[in-house]
Formats: C-alpha cells, structure tokens, sequence
C-alpha cells in the first residue's frame, strides 16, 4: 500500500487491526467485521499490526514486551512466554531478550515492532512502514524476513523498492480514496503512456504512482 | 509470564511500596495510642488515603501517558483481551496498594488483639478506602489516556487535590472519615459511609467508563452511554449532600455491665478493658469511703448524644478504654472519672460551662491529691470541695 504522507494508509491499517472504528462504512477481514462484537471476537485473533511508530515502555525486556503483547493478543500465559521466544529468534534478538529497550538501536526497536505482531501467529499480518528508519542492510533484512513468513502481509511503504521485492499486490491511496489496485506490473505500465522522462527516471512503479497522483489532482484542479 | 507481577515490577507502581510504606509506618508506629483499640488504629492510618489519592492518580496517568500510549494502547484495542489490557497498569499499582494497605490493616489487628485490646468492628473502612484508591487511580488512567507527557501525573494530582478539598456540605470525594480518638462507643454512621462509598464508585465507574470509550477508539461515549455513567454520581452526590453530617454516631451495639460499685457498663466486646476501669474505680471508690463525698455508683462508656442522655444515677466514662496503661486506667482518666459525677447542662453554654469545670478542677485536685498520699485519703473533704460535689451532683442535665 503506498501513498504519499497523509493518504490514509495507517488509518486504514488501525482499522483494518479493528483498533480505530470507521466513522462510516464497514471493513471485512477474512469476511469478518472487526467492528461487530461477535465476529470481532473470531477476527481478531487472526490479525495483527506493526504501528509505525512503536513507542514500548523502555524498562521492560524484549522478552517482557512481546510475551505481555502476546497475552494481550489472547495467547494464555505460558504460550505467550513460548511464542515470545520464537519470535524473538526470528528477528534475530535472542542474544539481547533479556536486555531493557531503552539499551536497543532504532532499528533492534523496529524489530521487536514485528516480534509482537507475530507472536499470536496471525494469518493477517499489517504492517506499518515496517522500513522506515531502518539502514540499507537492516532494511533488507526485514523485506526478506517479511518474504518468509507465511501470514498474508498488507504493508504501507514509501519505499518503491520495498514495493517490488515484496509485493504481490499494490494499493495506492490519495487522500483516503483508493485510486489503483492491481498488480506491481499492472501499476507499472501506468506510466508507459506518459513518457515521462523524469518520473521513468526512478523506476516504473514511482512513475506509476506519479501518473495516477497527477492524474487524480488534475481531475480534482 | 503474569502480565499483573509484570507491571508491578515494571510499571510506575512499583513506587507504592516505597512512598506508601513509609506514610503508613509514620502515621500508625509514633506514639501508637490506638493499641488497644484495633477500630482507632485502622481509622488512624486511613490519614493516609488523603494524602495518597493524588498520588496514586499521577501514578496511573503517567503509566497511561508514558508507557501505555501509543502503542500498547493500540495493541489493547486491537487484541483479543480488548481493553481490559488497558487496566493492567492501574491494577498492579492498586495490587502494591492493597498489599501495603491490608499488611497495615493486618499489623494494627494483630497490635490490638495481641496486646488484650479491641477486635475491629468497623467493617466500613476496608470498601471505603479500597474504593478511594481504585477512583484516583481510575482519575489518573483517564487523565493518561487524554494528555501526553509530563503535564498528565501533574494534571491528575491537582484534579484529585481540588476533588478532595472540603466543601463544607456531603462528603470528600476520595477520602476516608478519620479519627484521632478511640472508637469505643463509636459506630461509622452506615448511611454516610454507603453515601461515601457510592461517590468514589461513582467516580470510579466514570472515569473507568471514560477511559475504555478512549481505548476503543472513540474520542468519547455516545450520549446515552455518558449520561448513564454521570448519573450515579449525581445521585449519589445529591444524597451525600442530604447525608447526615456526622462520620461517626454513638454504637448500637449491645452493652455489658460489670462490677457492682460501682457498676462500669459499656459495649460487650469491651468487657474485658471494662473490668479493669472497674477494679480501680471500685479502689479508688473504697479509699474514698471516708471523704463524705458523693461517688458515682454507676459508669457507662457514652459517646456524642448518647452521653448526652445518660440521665441521673449514671456517670460517662470520660476515657479513651485504648489509653488504658499496664492494666490500669490513666490515673487522669480516673480522677476525672470520679470527680464528675454527671454531665451539666451548664457545660455546653461558653456562659456557665467555666464555672462548672472550676468546680470540677476543685474536686478532682483534692480525690488527686488525697489518692497520691502515702498512706491513702485521710478524711473527709473541706467543706468549699464537698460543695462543690454536691453542686456537681445536683446540676441540671442536657
């Protein structure tokens, strides 16, 4: 999913996750409405989402943070302990379980971000800017273990790169409104037509994107 | 890993033992003259739950605002335990707070029982002052929920300071009726502690419902919802306002008499601190046979209205049962004991109470200085001190 600042990607996520209700309309995951108390009940356990911005309590352990986030989700309180450690080996953090988070990089940070959105094994994985703020081998190290996981993954990213390695499937939203679904091929014969040089000059999804933005801003003046 | 051991190891309330502890020990160990009294000892530490509702509000708001917000929040409405993960926090520090609370509770008991004094009666403080607790902390949680950083423990202090300030009418929201007297004689009045009671719960089923409305993603209630959370609190304020304004009232409970001269009555759980004022008033009744003085025959413990309708024949045992020393009335208590016979009416108007109490100092330094001889009283009393005792007996009544 990917759109420039503002477009409503992580409202969507936070009501996808049934963390933000919808003023109107209604939102299904796996047919299910995270909104209406019963079927609620049955979503949420098979969704889970990476905030953008993780902001845990820094005295707690990794190993506290996702084993509490884990019995948040529902897990019983041994399971949350067990998956916690699984998870935390995923991302590569068993050496510093143990260790306070105010002690980790940013980047160790983003990781436990996506320790505790896999730690109730979700089916549905969302997945905030999971990049952002990350270097160029952290960034890399994260689209290829978000490549491996077996949940069905909807990421927001303002990195078109990310976009290519990972995505089957691309959104583009523009001020809450969803101007393109399709494939990353699809969105990049979008810009075909164009010529645009400059935009062609990114890569062709960027140019894409632009074609669609400038084409939505034309028809709105 | 047991998500509540877990905050109140890493949660802001893991200060509670260190700054409740302390208040308690300073309010109940320095000259702990409650410790005959198990009632006036739990009483006397409820001092603390004025001082400590702000601080418990600040603790949760900081929680809330620091470590909960954004991201556990967020994880609270999204997760399968929904928002109840949201009260976590709150629930660890009001673990840490019980804990010291009933520890306290438990050591005044044992104090009381141990020492051969009075078992609590006084059921009312324990919902009264866990409720207390639970709306500062439910304050603070919503003040958390609503304002970022710093400014959040601050703002929820000074909002539960200015709910607790005295109005003068109803009862102090957050706060516990305290004494610094015994309580023998002394019931908690039931309908202002139900009153008492049902504001702080009110309190606390507001702010709890405020905050679960925030976590779940609404900026607040619908209308329906809010009204029917302000509600209780506006009853029960009304009523606090048409409560009766006294915390205690004189005890309901049955009496036991002791002895026969002269007789010493009192509540029956008291029997046993009974007997011993009646072993020394009957001695220091015995040694003042000769003094032509005309002794109370009968004592009772009364307190407030109740002593105020003890009527002839029957003298208030003006003591604290709880100051009784090495098994002994205080000899101050004593004196006083057998100097006024009865309550003057005259003693409740500033006009004429002065020359009653010279009257009464008169008697009562003679029996004093008559019962410290040596060798006991020597006879009987000066004609002006005889006087004065008949004049002490035969005063008008309330």
């Amino acid at each position: 999913m990917i759109g420039v600042n503002g477009s409503g990607k992580s409202t969507l996520l936070s009501i996808l996750a049934g963390a933000l209700e919808p003023g109107t309309g209604s939102v299904r995951v796996m047919g299910l409405d995270p909104y209406r108390s019963r079927q609620r009940r049955a979503a949420l356990p098979h969704i889970a989402l990476m905030p953008q911005q993780a902001a845990f309590p820094s005295n707690m352990t990794i190993r506290e943070v996702v084993g509490f986030i884990g019995w948040a989700r529902g897990l019983g309180r041994n399971r949350a302990r067990s998956r916690a450690d699984v998870v935390i080996e995923q991302v590569g953090l068993s050496a510093r379980a143990d260790e306070q988070l105010k002690r980790l990089s940013g980047g160790m940070v983003r990781r436990v971000a996506l320790a505790q959105a896999l730690v109730s094994e979700p089916a549905v994985l969302l997945l905030d800017e999971p990049s952002t703020g990350l270097d160029p081998e952290q960034r890399r190290g994260m689209v290829s273990l978000i490549r491996e996981l077996g949940s069905t993954v909807l990421f927001s990213s303002h990195v078109v790169e990310d976009v290519k390695d990972v995505a089957q499937r691309v959104l583009v939203l523009e001020e809450g409104r969803l101007l393109f679904s399709g494939t990353v091929g699809e969105l990049e014969a979008l810009a075909a037509p164009t010529g645009d040089a400059s935009a062609r000059a990114g890569s062709d999804i960027e140019a894409g994107l632009m074609k669609l933005l400038a084409d939505e801003r034309g028809r709105h003046g | 890993m047991n998500p509540l051991r877990l905050w109140m190891r890493r949660g802001a309330g893991i200060l509670v033992p260190v700054t409740l502890g302390p208040l308690l020990l300073l309010t109940l160990v320095p000259g702990h003259r409650w410790y005959l009294d198990a009632d006036w000892g739990l009483r006397n530490a409820a001092v603390v739950v004025g001082f400590y509702t702000p601080v418990l509000a600040a603790i949760a708001a900081f929680d809330a605002s620091r470590r909960l917000h954004p991201t556990l929040a967020m994880v609270g409405r999204s997760g399968s335990r929904g928002w109840g993960v949201t009260l976590v926090p709150p629930g660890a520090a009001l673990a840490w707070t019980v804990l010291l609370t009933v520890t306290a509770w438990v050591g005044v008991v044992a104090t009381a029982v141990g020492s051969g004094g009075i078992a609590p009666v006084d059921w009312w403080i324990a919902p009264e002052t866990l409720l207390a607790y639970a709306a500062a902390l439910a304050v603070g949680q919503w003040i958390g929920s609503m304002v970022r950083g710093v400014l959040a423990p601050v703002l929820a202090a000074v909002l539960v300071i200015v709910a607790t300030l005295p109005t003068g009418v109803g009862v102090r929201a957050l706060q516990v009726a305290t004494t610094t007297g015994t309580m023998v004689g002394l019931d908690r009045t039931p309908s202002r502690a139900l009153v008492s009671i049902g504001v702080d719960a009110s309190i606390l089923l507001l702010f709890a419902g405020l905050t679960i409305a925030t976590n779940r993603g609404r900026a607040r209630p619908r209308s329906a919802v809010l009204a029917a959370l302000v509600l209780p609190l506006v009853i029960t304020l009304g009523l606090s306002v048409r409560s009766p304004a006294e915390e205690f009232q004189p005890t309901q409970a049955a009496t036991v008499c002791v002895g026969s001269s002269p007789r010493v009555c009192g509540p029956t759980r008291t029997e046993r601190l009974l007997t011993i004022a009646q072993r020394d008033l009957a001695q220091a009744t015995s040694a003042l046979a000769a003094s032509g003085l005309t002794l109370p025959s009968q004592y009772a413990i009364a307190r407030g209205d109740a002593a105020r309708a003890l009527g002839p024949g029957i003298t208030q045992l003006p003591i604290e049962l709880s100051s009784l020393t090495r098994n002994h009335l205080p000899r101050a208590a004593l004196i006083d004991a057998l100097a006024q016979p009865r309550l003057c009416a005259a003693l409740y108007t500033a006009q004429s109470a002065e020359e009653y109490i010279e009257l009464a100092d008169m008697v009562s330094s003679w029996i004093g200085q008559q019962l410290a001889l040596p060798g006991g009283p020597t006879g009987p009393a000066p004609a002006d001190v005889q006087d004065a005792n008949r004049r002490l007996n035969e005063c008008p009544l309330p």
